[in-house]
């Protein structure tokens, strides 16, 4: 039986059945402000202090220090676990993740110091804007497996471009197959208010659930809510309520007369 | 420990402490290795993380070089640069214990 990585979210364990497959590497796509970059420092944080799992962050951000400072925000302290060699955040340019000499990655040397179980990429997207076109797929197959080769269970953010609709870029590029996993984080305009959902899409090797969860992003991180049962059409982006039996009941009633 | 070697201590201290913050740049880099110790980039990657060009820090970049808080790697067709924290403690503890003797002094 395969060993599982749990994220420490216990819904989305659930929607795993367990957690993530030790090993794998899996891709978390969503537009900008979904909180990808939230449920990537949860999945560390909570890999570090529930599981005693070491992690390491590669953000391709300017400054990192505001991503410590978000994290604080959530009751995450990062500097300390940092300082305590369970944590490193990697801050580093896209395409010198793409290099290696003699046989030397740029990840080595942080990896040896803190022998982590898990790493989050934030993001692949940025590798984008330093690849030839048509090259993406390989670098990406590279860098996936190189992360697999050091036994590291892996968890990729993906940019999409729509903030609503049911694009999200991974497959154009030829990406999708790639991972072992992609969990899909949206926006979704119900009753003209902005609420978010997750799916996870792709699972290789298990069953998932495969039901859209509501999420919010709250003072302690990513929660997960309830299936949006009411509602169908929500990965087109234009959600309308669902005839459920309930409500077929409710009109059947009302035609007929009957209380 | 005697006053006379206390004395005789503390100019070095106040010398590592003079050319760590011997320019702004300097300062600038020191501040930034602090808040993100995480930093490997090339140099160019570096400047532009504190608003600056790649000549305007490459002397500096150097000076820190010598002193050993930052690192100097190639890889591939890139040389990168990174922060030594075990050098950095070393070199913080040095000067703290030298402001506590000069201090109580």
């Amino acid at each position: 039986m395969m060993t599982r990585t749990r994220t420490g979210i216990s819904e989305l364990d659930e929607m795993l059945r367990g957690g993530f497959m030790t090993g794998d590497s899996a891709m978390i796509v969503g537009s900008t402000g979904t909180g990808k970059t939230i449920l990537g420092l949860q999945y560390l944080v909570n890999g570090v202090t529930k599981f005693g799992e070491n992690g390491m962050f590669v953000t391709f951000e300017q400054l990192p220090d505001q991503i410590c400072r978000d994290a604080n925000n959530l009751g995450w302290d990062l500097r300390k676990i940092e300082q305590e060699d369970k944590f490193r955040l990697v801050c580093t340019s896209p395409d010198l993740l793409l290099e290696a000499h003699n046989g030397e990655h740029l990840l080595d040397e942080p990896i040896r110091q803190i022998r982590p179980q898990r790493i989050v990429i934030d993001s692949l997207s940025h590798l984008e804007m330093y690849v030839k076109e048509g090259e993406l797929r390989k670098e990406a197959y590279r860098l996936i497996m190189y992360l697999r080769t050091k036994g590291l269970s892996s968890l990729l953010t993906w940019e999409s471009h729509q903030l609503t609709g049911p694009t999200t870029g991974l497959t154009e590029k030829g990406l999708s197959f790639l991972v072992d996993c992609i969990i899909s984080l949206r926006f979704v305009e119900i009753e003209s208010s902005m609420r978010k959902a997750l799916v996870v899409l792709k699972m290789r090797g298990s069953d998932h659930d495969k039901r859209l969860r509501e999420f919010e992003i709250t003072s302690e991180g990513i929660k997960i809510g309830a299936p949006f049962s009411q509602y169908e059409g929500i990965m087109s982006g234009v959600p309308r309520k669902s005839w459920t039996e309930e409500t077929i009941s409710g009109w059947t009633k009302a035609f007929s007369g009957k209380p | 420990m005697s006053d006379l070697q206390r004395k005789k201590e503390l100019p070095e201290e106040k010398e590592l402490l003079d050319r760590l913050l011997s320019s702004e740049v300097k300062a600038e880099l020191l501040a930034l290795f602090h808040k993100s110790p995480g930093v490997i980039d090339r140099i160019d990657g570096v400047a532009r993380r504190i608003g600056r060009t790649a000549s305007e820090i490459e002397a500096d970049v150097k000076a820190l070089i010598d002193l050993g808080i930052l690192l100097r790697k190639r890889f591939g067709k890139s040389e990168v640069i990174y922060f030594n924290r075990n050098k950095d403690r070393e070199i913080q503890q040095i000067i703290s214990n030298g402001l506590k003797r000069g201090g109580g002094g």
